[in-house]
């Protein structure tokens, strides 16, 4: 999967497992990518921030959110939408 | 004495539609709860101890209850802990039959060791439902497993003797009811997720898990669920501030807010309490061994705070007895642990005082005037990451087995009012890129030190040990 390098830098930031010369596995659950439910949190604001997004409720909490992949898969539809 | 299940098992028969459980859009009611949990349970033999391996919250709350009620000991997992840990804990807790959900039963293969059975959640139609089994008061509820400063996570057995007791002490306290609602904010590795459901159930009120990434949208959550009573780590409330989702009166369903696993600042208390403001505050200690929580203090916004600005532990449960050995708490009573799964782990953590047998906490604290207990610190080298136990000797110990480690030492500092590993090592530079995956392959996420740091020699002290102080000044940002 390709995203653009402002989503890779920010998933870079939290996916503390993942060493600089790796890729970040688009399909892994963000535990395992060393990001805690914490650091999503933080993530989903710096995305909204990042993007100018506004992230609807009913999104955040699904299965939308619950890797990579899926995150970036959900904001490609939002940015889609607004433009 | 199954009271505790035998309570359950009556709200399914008097009110069978009620909610028992909200997790994500689906509601199960107490007829599918306990319909679910007997059909289930058919398959499980007394005594017999059975992993509960599940992403799905729902399960993981289904399958604990299922294995209780057929007088087998629960014995919860989490699917994002590295395969080898969840290993050693089947293999510690003698489980071979393990509670899954479609991801669970996916992973469960991964994980070394002999075979499993993997067991699917029955479906709770068909006739009424068979009563739970008798249990007596020794017999093991469920076993948690902890941080273990000799390496390996640390079993400890709960007994339901132990389990009613706390229920006991608890409800007298909250004095929760039918209609309240209570929030699971806790995974079911960490021993306070056993207080929703078993506070909850046996009086016929609700539990709603609150999902993935849900403090983004709290307020929301709590509104839409109608939760009146709020259990987390205090670290949740840093967390909200920092967001900017504790705005005031936001939460104001809320008439019970408990919190535990750590320490709770005045300045945090009085942050909740404006978002919360028809909201009691509760600070709760008590480690695993000790049964969920074994004191609690009701918090006085009105008061002035403690000297250091914590809020104090408050006095233990009744039934409890405690002694000061050189300042470190220690507990006895019916809530005490009757040893670990492994009983050359009990050597230095039960105190034997005239025929009683004491738990020590560890934890340092003081006497208030009031009768009550003070949190001052801890005597060893265990720490709170956002209420999670850590034993930074078992995070060494994990570091020391990684081939190109010479030497290392784990520290903590604070960052933003939040406890951070902080780990030194000898070997390697270029290795500090590559410790964080290779330790998340050996411990759980939370264990994982934020930082790595190569250094020539750790600074020793006079006794020839790490001295930590020094190290965590030279690793400190």
């Amino acid at each position: 999967m390709t995203w653009p390098p402002a989503f890779e830098d920010l998933l870079r930031r939290h996916c503390r497992f993942v060493a600089p010369d790796e890729p970040i596995d688009p399909d892994q659950a963000w535990p395992v990518l060393g990001v805690d439910s914490f650091a999503t949190l933080i993530l989903i604001l710096e995305l909204e921030e990042t993007f100018g997004v506004n992230i609807p409720d009913s999104l955040l909490t699904g299965t939308q959110f619950s890797t990579p992949g899926s995150m970036w898969a959900t904001l490609g539809e939002l940015l889609a939408d607004q433009r | 004495m199954s009271d505790l299940l035998d309570r359950i098992h009556r709200v399914a028969r008097e009110s069978p539609a009620r909610p028992a459980l909200v997790v994500g859009e689906t509601t199960i009611t107490y007829a599918d709860l306990v319909g679910t949990a007997a059909r289930t349970a058919a398959s499980l033999a007394p005594g017999q101890r059975v992993g509960v391996f599940a992403q799905d919250s729902g399960v993981a709350h289904l399958g604990v209850l299922a294995a209780m009620y057929a007088g087998a000991v629960a014995v919860p997992l989490n699917p994002a802990f590295p395969p080898e840990r969840t290993a050693e804990m089947l293999r510690a807790a003698g489980a071979e039959t393990v509670i899954v959900d479609g991801p669970g039963e996916q992973l469960l293969p991964g994980v070394p060791g002999s075979p499993r059975q993997s067991l699917r959640l029955a479906d709770p139609s068909g006739g009424p439902p068979r009563a739970p089994r008798a249990v007596t008061a020794r017999d093991l509820a469920y076993i948690m497993f902890t941080s273990g400063s000799t390496g390996r996570p640390k079993g400890v057995p709960i007994t339901h003797g132990n389990l009613a007791h706390f229920l006991a002490s608890a409800q007298q306290h909250h004095r929760i009811e039918a209609s309240d609602v209570l929030v699971q904010t806790f995974d079911p590795t960490f021993d306070l997720f056993m207080f929703g459901p078993f506070m909850a159930w046996p009086v016929g009120a609700g539990l709603a898990v609150l999902p993935p990434r849900g403090l983004v949208r709290l307020a929301a959550f709590v509104e839409r669920n109608g939760v009146t009573t709020w259990f987390s780590v205090p670290s949740t409330i840093r967390l909200l501030r920092r967001i900017g989702e504790l705005r005031p009166a936001s939460l104001s369903t809320l008439k019970r807010s408990l919190f535990c696993g750590e320490a709770l600042t005045h300045e945090d208390a009085l942050a909740w309490h404006g978002a919360a403001p028809r909201s009691t505050v509760d600070n709760l200690y008590g480690p695993t061994e000790l049964t969920i929580a074994c004191t609690v203090h009701r918090w006085d916004p009105a008061a002035a705070p403690e000297p250091n600005g914590v809020v104090p532990i408050g006095a233990l449960h009744p039934g409890l007895d405690h002694v000061l050995d050189d300042g470190e708490l220690c507990v006895t009573g019916p809530q005490t642990t009757p040893g670990y799964l492994t009983a050359a782990d009990d050597g230095s953590r039960f105190l034997d005082l005239a025929g009683r047998r004491f738990y020590r906490t560890g934890d340092r604290v003081s006497r208030t005037p009031d009768g009550g207990l003070r949190y001052l610190g801890r005597i060893d080298h265990q720490v709170k990451v956002r209420g999670y136990r850590v034993e930074l000797l078992e995070v060494e110990h994990a570091l020391r087995g990684i081939d190109a480690v010479a030497d290392c030492a784990v520290v903590t500092t604070d960052e933003d009012g939040e406890t951070v590993l902080i780990a030194a090592y000898r070997g390697d530079p270029a290795l500090a890129d590559r410790l964080p995956a290779l330790l998340a392959a050996r411990l759980p996420e939370y264990m994982v030190p934020q930082r790595f740091h190569p250094v020539d020699e750790l600074p020793l002290n006079v006794n020839g040990k790490v001295d930590r102080p020094v190290l965590a000044g030279v690793v400190a940002r």
